[in-house]
């Protein structure tokens, strides 16, 4: 019972941790909407490193995300004045860094192609037998690093929204509620965009597997 | 339990966020459903790639980073009030501008789809300008059969007739 009781209070200030944060970036947010800046500069040390973590991870390339991010933050203060209180703002937030990024990558039209290089068995064996490898310490820090830009490389050669898209999901742990008001779009549409962008990166995967079966060929 | 809706719940089952017995339910069926078994093993994988191309966090904000957000904020502030009326007039008059482009739209349609119509009976204002309409009768015949002039016996009669009466007429 105590255990019980102990959980419960824990769990209740969590929720009211989370919710008193909430409030605070609400009265910062209409602090910034009558026009002071130093709210805005308090806001933005707050939300800095989830915008500079979500961009490097879309644009994949730390020189770019200062400017992205400095974009992103000009964007949000002048359109502050349209927010309704009543919506999610870090939704927003990821909105227009997920926008300004793709604008970003669409802009410079550098598309990075899946490297040439075969696969090895390990990072097939990796990338299939989902759980096994991926919890193992002991794995060669040479083949972490190996499979890590291998992963980049195909992530990399998705088009920006299904990249961003993924990147929400599975590295911001996004849940399905939450992509649906970051891209205003329905649960199935966001399903939808899922499946689709998961299958490019299979297909992406299985050309590079074929590519590498058709050399030792 | 419908294939539609447990096809639908994949993603949710991946992420751990179902109640046990519909896990359960869809655990069932993915015993003889291979094109679900496919889906999950297509979402379980591609989560692994994209961990796996998860960056380290290695790019951070620096300290004077909201500092200086703030400077190029007031740098553009001026800018951005003074183009703010425009932008929001040009935003207002969308609806309008469209209206005012399909008026213009319908009235040019009643005005000239009638005229072009019309002009099959009647010789166009641009006919009668050029003036390139045969005007004789003698001219019409003969443009007539000029494509494929076939009776050169009556066209012949009718050539007499006209410089008979011509000729009488000069008398």
């Amino acid at each position: 019972m105590k255990v019980r009781l102990s959980s419960m209070s824990k769990a209740a200030s969590v929720q009211a941790r989370e919710s008193g944060s909430r409030t605070a970036t609400r009265d910062l947010i209409q602090s910034c909407q009558e026009g002071d800046t130093a709210a805005f500069e308090e806001l933005v040390k707050r939300f800095e490193r989830k915008v500079f973590g979500l961009a490097y991870q879309i644009v994949r390339s730390a020189n770019e995300v200062e400017d992205i991010a400095q974009e992103v933050f000009t964007k949000l203060f002048f359109s502050l004045p349209q927010f309704r209180l009543d919506a999610s703002f870090e939704a927003w937030l990821y909105r227009i860094t997920v926008n300004q990024c793709c604008d970003y990558l669409r802009k410079r039209k550098r598309t990075r192609h899946v490297n040439e290089s075969e696969l090895s068995e390990e990072e097939a064996a990796y990338f299939e037998k989902v759980g096994s490898f991926s919890q193992s310490r002991e794995m060669d820090i040479s083949l972490r690093l190996e499979i890590r830009q291998t992963a980049d490389n195909l992530l990399s050669a998705l088009p920006p929204q299904e990249r961003s898209l993924l990147v929400l999901k599975e590295v911001e742990e996004l849940s399905i509620e939450e992509l649906m008001a970051v891209f205003k779009a329905s649960r199935s549409a966001i399903k939808v965009r899922l499946f689709r962008a998961r299958r490019r990166l299979k297909s992406l995967y299985e050309t590079r597997m074929k590519r590498k079966g058709g050399r030792r060929a | 339990m419908n294939h539609r809706r447990i096809k639908d719940w994949i993603e949710e089952y991946v992420d751990h966020t179902l109640s046990p017995q519909k896990a359960l339910e869809i655990e069932q069926h993915l015993g003889g459903c291979s094109e679900c078994r496919e889906r999950l093993t297509l979402a379980r994988m591609t989560r692994q790639i994209v961990l796996a191309a998860r960056l380290e966090n290695e790019c951070a904000p620096g300290p004077r980073f909201a500092h200086s957000v703030v400077g190029a904020i007031e740098q553009q502030r001026e800018t951005y009030l003074f183009w703010s009326p425009v932008r929001l007039l040009a935003i207002r008059a969308i609806p309008l501008m469209a209206l005012l482009a399909f008026i213009l739209a319908a009235v040019a349609y009643a005005q000239f789809i009638p005229a072009l119509s019309a002009s099959g009976s009647e010789p166009s204002y641009v006919e009668s300008y050029l003036d390139c309409s045969p005007a004789s009768e003698q001219e019409r015949f003969m443009l007539s059969n000029a494509a494929g002039a076939q009776d050169s016996e009556k066209a012949l009669d009718f050539l007499k007739q006209q410089h008979s009466e011509s000729a009488g007429s000069g008398r």
